[in-house]
């Protein structure tokens, strides 16, 4: 005889998974009238919290053995964790974007990084009265010409740690000792530019971390599906096999 | 395929992927195309374009030309409807022969009228966008009708047309008036922009007339003065007749009263009908410029000598504070300006009529000024504020937003932000909670899943504290945009009011997007249905204005909005300021 409790909380699970599966296939029909999709989220987050507790329920509050076993359960822990994970950055990540400014559009980022970059190198190489300044091309071209040319400081943002800023400012304060006050100007357009960059930046770090927790969340949970199917038909096979 | 001479062996690459064709052009598309040469020849024997000078005509729009493209002779049967109450409606209609009646009042019940819902997909279609849309964006369509085709929509396809039953008993306790051979009605909805204002039926058992599309009567008037001054005319008469009628402040009065009313009323324009170009122009100039370019109607501690009623567009209350000036209110159509200085008087003889406000235009504004001497003959007394009717704006009783009551009043600088970007004027406007949006566009991708694979706006927008108005079509009260499109692509439909474009009558003239002061409309390269760019004789690409429809053939309506998984984005009535507010606080 089947042991009923695993049999029927495992069935309940999957059924739970298809159901939280289906939210991403009913973003793809957004036509449809069966609820806001915002409603559609909601349900999404209640049912995947229950999911957690039919996983130890289902699991018997002991980790299983066998590998495939295993990789099935880590899988599930993953897509759970990225799942708690995404929703914290949905709902922290958004407030802090808007309070840093300089809000820009994820797609137009690279194309406002290289708007900078151009305006940067053209102030350095104009120079003063028509003279490029020694000190502030040697300055840009060590200091900021690879700041200019990509994103940087991903993590930094990330932990909204300010560091990279104060180390920009302590460089401009350091390269501004030896420049005369017509380079003076020019320093404080750059720093203008190195700040805006800063915030170019930080809006580039979250935002991709905004959607790249989905790209870890959305084919796990398709691998869980799968191997949760493998799963049901190993565990029917080797039970009819016992019986 | 012919290819230019001058065409490099390394352009041939250009070549496979582009389609040569015909750039469309104004009146490509007649409003009739079976208008004769004997047909228009009878039109230009008849009053008003007998003595017209055909010579004030340009060569590029002579008038034979518009009256061949931008008219149409049509012939109603009695009882048939020519256009109904609140329809959106771009054309006028003169009558060439027999009567038609305009149903003053009481209303005529709107299913006698022939509403019928707005055709929206099936549930079959809805799920066949899946596989049905064009793989390339934009691909050329031509199966939209035409904007001036309105009427048709709601025509019975057996009989042909809609007929009121038993007309005569249906007027029977009606107030009509009957309009004869030459006279011409329509046009205050064509040309303001408006919802009709009555429903006007054949009476006479064959009545001939002469549609002409909104573009067509606005160019005639371009050239012929006395058209002009009799539209003028009857605009003027109508419009405040009308609006005096309805105001509870002079809704007592009897019909001389209101005749002598309407004597005494002045009607006043402010700033620039088509006031986009120059508000684009002032915008790039910074804030300050707009409001330094706003015409002052009336100065905040000058003598308050009469009331201020709009009646089309938009103005700004504002009120001194420290060195500047706080804006406190915008106030649209159905508003009132100056009420309260006169009536506290009236209470108070004591109280100086001091204006404690500064009213200016904003964009364009239309006024009826009432002076405080017909005020003192004809007002009734008795009214308080909150008795004068709710207006589009909302906010028509005082200056001081009465959401201040229950704790939703605006901020200053939100205030400001909405009245120095004009978005008063968007009546489904989308706002988004910057402070909940992923940025996952999810919104852009639902757009585009619903509108040939190309969405519809931009996401992005100017903002404010944490809320952005994004590049999205508002759905104007006032859509400046549809001034000037030559062929009346751009048309309001006709039950729920939305802008829309219709593809099939788009030239691509991108004359809709630069009037437009939102940036909300996009000349996007059309293609062909295999992907092909196309291009016209000398390979420039043929181009059409795209934008926001609302999602008017979705049943589950705004996709953008549906599709937002953090209720981060609406479509809000932004001349109702305390939605917007209320929104941003809930929870």
């Amino acid at each position: 005889m089947y042991p009923r409790h695993p049999y029927l909380s495992g069935w309940l699970l999957f059924a739970v998974m298809l159901f939280l599966t289906f939210f991403n296939l009913r973003k793809r029909v957004p036509f449809l009238r069966i609820g806001s999709t915002s409603f559609w989220l909601q349900l999404h987050l209640y049912v995947g919290v229950f999911s957690g507790v039919l996983f130890f329920v289902h699991i018997g509050w002991s980790w299983p053995a066998g590998t495939f076993h295993q990789i099935l359960a880590w899988c599930y822990v993953v897509v759970f964790l990225t799942g708690v994970l995404g929703l914290w950055i949905s709902r922290a990540f958004p407030r802090m974007l808007t309070v840093a400014g300089y809000e820009t559009p994820f797609e137009r980022i690279p194309y406002v990084r290289v708007n900078l970059r151009r305006e940067a190198e053209a102030l350095v190489s104009e120079g003063v009265d028509g003279q490029t300044s020694p000190v502030i091309a040697e300055f840009y071209s060590k200091k900021l010409g690879m700041f200019f040319t990509k994103s940087c400081n991903r993590w930094a943002h990330l932990r909204q740690s300010r560091a990279p800023q104060a180390a920009h400012v302590s460089q401009f304060d350091e390269v501004q000792r030896y420049a005369k006050k017509g380079e003076r100007e020019m320093l404080d357009k750059l720093r203008d530019l190195v700040a805006r960059k800063h915030m170019l930046d930080y809006q580039y770090s979250l935002q991709s971390a905004l959607r790249l927790w989905l790209f870890v969340h959305i084919p796990l949970s398709y691998s869980l599906l799968i191997f949760s199917v493998l799963h049901i038909i190993l565990v029917h096979a080797f039970s009819a096999a016992a019986s | 395929m012919p290819k230019p001479r001058n065409m490099a062996k390394s352009d041939n690459n250009l070549a496979s992927i582009t389609r040569q064709a015909a750039r469309p052009k104004r009146w490509d598309d007649p409003l009739d195309p079976a208008m004769s040469d004997a047909t228009l020849d009878m039109l230009m024997a008849t009053e008003p374009f007998a003595s017209m000078d055909e010579t004030a005509f340009p060569a590029s729009t002579p008038l034979r030309g518009i009256l061949r493209a931008d008219t149409a002779v049509r012939e109603y049967a009695a009882g048939e409807i020519v256009l109904r109450k609140d329809d959106y409606g771009t054309s006028a209609f003169l009558v060439l022969e027999g009567e038609v009646d305009v149903i003053l009042r009481p209303d005529i019940d709107p299913q006698l009228l022939g509403r019928a819902p707005r055709i929206k997909k099936s549930f079959i279609a809805r799920f066949a966008q899946l596989w049905n849309n064009n793989p390339e964006p934009e691909g050329w369509s031509k199966k939209s009708p035409r904007a001036s085709d309105n009427i048709k929509g709601s025509i019975n396809k057996k009989s042909g047309s809609i007929y009121l039953q038993d007309y005569p008993q249906i007027v029977s306790d009606a107030k009509t008036v009957a309009l004869k051979k030459g006279q011409l009605f329509g046009e205050i909805s064509a040309l303001s922009r408006m919802p009709r204002t009555a429903t006007v039926v054949a009476s006479t058992k064959q009545a001939r007339l002469l549609e002409f599309s909104w573009e067509g009567l606005r160019d005639i008037m371009r050239f012929d003065s006395a058209l002009k001054k009799q539209i003028d005319k009857i605009y003027r008469e109508n419009s405040l007749k009308t609006f005096l009628r309805h105001h509870p402040l002079f809704s007592h009065l009897d019909e001389s009263e209101q005749v002598q009313l309407c004597k005494e009323a002045q009607l006043e324009n402010y700033g620039e009908y088509n006031w986009s170009g120059s508000y684009i122009r002032l915008a790039k100039d910074g804030d300050q410029a707009i409001a330094a370019n706003e015409p002052v109607i009336v100065r905040e501690g000058e003598y308050s000598n009469g009331i201020y009623m709009i009646s089309a567009g938009f103005c700004r209350v504002s009120q001194k504070y420290g060195n500047g000036e706080r804006t406190l209110n915008y106030i649209g159509a159905g508003s009132a300006f100056g009420y309260e200085e006169i009536a506290t008087h009236w209470k108070n003889p004591e109280y100086e009529m001091q204006s404690l406000y500064t009213l200016r235009s904003l964009g364009y504004a239309y006024l009826i000024f009432i002076p405080t001497a017909s005020l003192e003959k004809y007002a009734n007394r008795g009214l308080s504020e909150t008795d004068f009717p709710s207006s589009p704006v909302g906010i028509s009783k005082s200056p001081v937003p009465p959401s201040d009551i229950n704790g939703d009043a605006p901020s200053a600088s939100l205030m400001e932000f909405m009245a120095e970007h004009r978005f008063f004027n968007g009546t489904k406007s989308m706002v988004i909670d910057m402070d909940r949006c992923t940025r996952c566009d999810d919104c852009v991708r639902a757009c585009a899943s619903t509108h040939d694979g190309n969405p519809r706006f931009l996401r992005h927008g100017p903002m404010i504290d944490n809320l952005m108005i994004a590049n999205a079509c508002m759905h104007c009260i006032d859509p400046v945009c549809m001034i000037g499109c030559p062929t009346g692509a751009i048309h309001r439909t006709s039950f729920g009011g939305e802008v829309v474009i219709n593809p099939a009558t788009c030239i691509g003239c991108g004359t809709c997007a630069a009037n437009c002061p939102y940036d909300s409309i996009r000349m996007v390269e059309v293609r062909s249905t295999e992907g092909e760019f196309l291009v016209d004789e000398e390979y420039q690409p043929i181009f059409k204005a795209t934008k926001c429809d609302l999602c008017v053939e979705q049943v589950s309506g705004p996709a953008c909005q549906n599709a937002c998984p953090h209720d981060a984005l609406s479509r809000t009535d932004l001349t109702q300021v305390t939605s917007l507010t209320q929104w941003l606080k809930r929870k």
